[in-house]
């Protein structure tokens, strides 16, 4: 008997604990609001990533047509490789004028403001670099110092000339516009959603975030930020409406050259060399989806002390640094609307 | 009671006892009712309830074939035949809106369910 009760215990020690469910930082999904409102999401891969949309309506439309329709149509004129595009037109017609679309214009134009305001960090003429290191094909490979400085010959924003709806830059040159591609179409896409009077979207290109309005409940759109050493977990959560928020890292696409050190993405177009300035990470957030999508690129080459001094002067954007210590370092504007995890802190740049 | 018989007791109750709390946390760690949903080129293929253990096999664009493994309330994929194998180095996920991506394959796998998480995604 004695024995039969020290079995029950055991039995009823290992079941309890089987029958407890675990909540954490969990919220049922299912809101009163959202019931009259259908989901509706789209998945398209394009301009080399996957892209996910997902929005909220309460009526039958071809949204996800048009949706489709502009990113397969900005895809079309941007693209670097499709014969085509604008793009390529451009690059294969160097030293005369090229007549492109207004969506190309309008975002050359841009390109070529962001490069003067961040003094080149940005820079669309740095295609021929990133090329020979590999980053566009996947055939990577460390070019010599003499290839670099042969190539860097080729480049500077200054060089591109801009008349009407035409673009001339000058022979051997080649422009791309990858920096801000993405950003300038998640504003497109905010534009159809705002036309089609749909007040509850979040639009996921490839880590590229634009929100639009909040979710059907009323509540903020959270989108969390990835550590960039451990990129499974998160450093902090960021509350947005009507707002892009867009990161650049060296962790996205980098290789292990022969001599053990990692190269990465993001190139330096003053040196021809990924960007080493101390930063792991830069995420911008605000209401241009192609100034975020921009300046996430050019405050990473810049590197942290220029960035700091560059994200305090721009009142329009907030800026997220993380340096190679795993410092984070926001703007004050952001201080209200940020929640760090993981036991990481963050610290205000002044 | 004897020595020898105190003795089994107690490793009996310490057996049983690890054996109860590794169930329990195995059980813990699934989020009941999540599911992780396969996509080729937008299409959904399957739906795979992370409370149950199996691995899929997905035919993926360009060719592309990837060992999708369900296993103690996480999804990962374990071999792929992709050049770059960024689906496999991505590892396990587990929380609703995290998803596995292979580009060369147009193959998404992403976590779904009745519960969310606090966090709308992730860049």
């Amino acid at each position: 008997m004695k024995k039969f009760t020290v079995l029950l215990i055991i039995v009823g020690v290992m079941v309890l604990p089987v029958g407890c469910s675990q909540k954490k930082n969990t919220v049922t999904a299912v809101k009163a609001t959202e019931n009259t409102l259908k989901t509706e999401t789209l998945d398209i891969f394009a301009m080399d990533t996957y892209m996910n949309i997902k929005y909220f309506t309460d009526k039958d439309s071809d949204c996800s047509q048009k949706l489709q329709n502009e990113i397969e149509y900005l895809e079309s004129i941007f693209s670097v490789t499709a014969e085509n595009s604008d793009i390529s037109a451009i690059n294969h017609n160097t030293g005369k004028f090229t007549a492109v679309s207004d969506d190309t214009m309008s975002l050359v134009e841009r390109a070529v403001e962001i490069s003067e305001i961040t003094e080149g960090s940005l820079d669309i003429t740095v295609y021929p670099i990133l090329k020979e290191w590999g980053f566009t094909t996947g055939n990577y490979k460390i070019p010599t110092q003499k290839t670099l400085n042969d190539l860097r010959q080729n480049t500077g924003y200054q060089n591109i000339a801009l008349e009407d709806n035409k673009i001339k830059i000058p022979e051997n040159f080649a422009i791309d516009l990858g920096a801000v591609a993405k950003g300038y179409t998640g504003d497109k896409l905010c534009d159809i959603f705002r036309k089609e009077n749909i007040t509850s979207a979040l639009i996921n290109l490839g880590g590229n975030v634009q929100t639009v309005g909040t979710k059907p409940d009323g509540s903020l759109w959270n989108v969390a930020l990835k550590n960039p050493i451990d990129t499974e977990k998160e450093v902090c959560v960021v509350s947005l409406s009507d707002k892009a928020m867009i990161t650049s890292g060296g962790y996205e696409r980098y290789f292990i050259g022969e001599d053990g050190k990692q190269y990465w993405h993001i190139l330096d177009p003053k040196t021809g060399y990924p960007s080493d300035k101390g930063l792991l990470s830069v995420t911008i957030i605000g209401e241009d989806g192609t100034l975020c999508d921009a300046l996430s690129t050019a405050l990473f080459v810049m590197g942290e002390e220029k960035a700091k001094i560059f994200a305090s002067a721009h009142n329009e954007i907030a800026v997220i640094l993380i340096n190679s210590h795993m410092e984070i370092f926001i703007t004050e504007n952001l201080k209200d609307h940020i929640q760090m995890l993981n036991d990481f802190r963050c610290q205000i740049i002044a | 009671m004897e020595k020898r018989q105190r003795i089994f007791w107690i490793s009996l109750i310490i057996l049983l006892g690890i054996c109860g709390i590794w169930i329990a946390v195995s059980r813990l760690s699934v989020r009941e009712g999540n599911y992780a949903v396969v996509k080729v080129d937008g299409k959904i293929i399957c739906q795979l309830p992370l409370a149950e253990e199996r691995v899929v096999m997905i035919d993926g664009k360009n060719h592309i074939r990837l060992k999708v493994v369900v296993d103690r309330g996480s999804v990962f994929v374990e071999h792929s035949d992709c050049p770059d194998k960024i689906c496999e180095q991505k590892g396990r996920i587990d929380k609703v809106n995290e998803n596995i991506i292979c580009l060369p394959a147009r193959t998404v796998i992403e976590i779904q369910g009745t519960e969310v998480d606090m966090v709308d995604v992730v860049v």
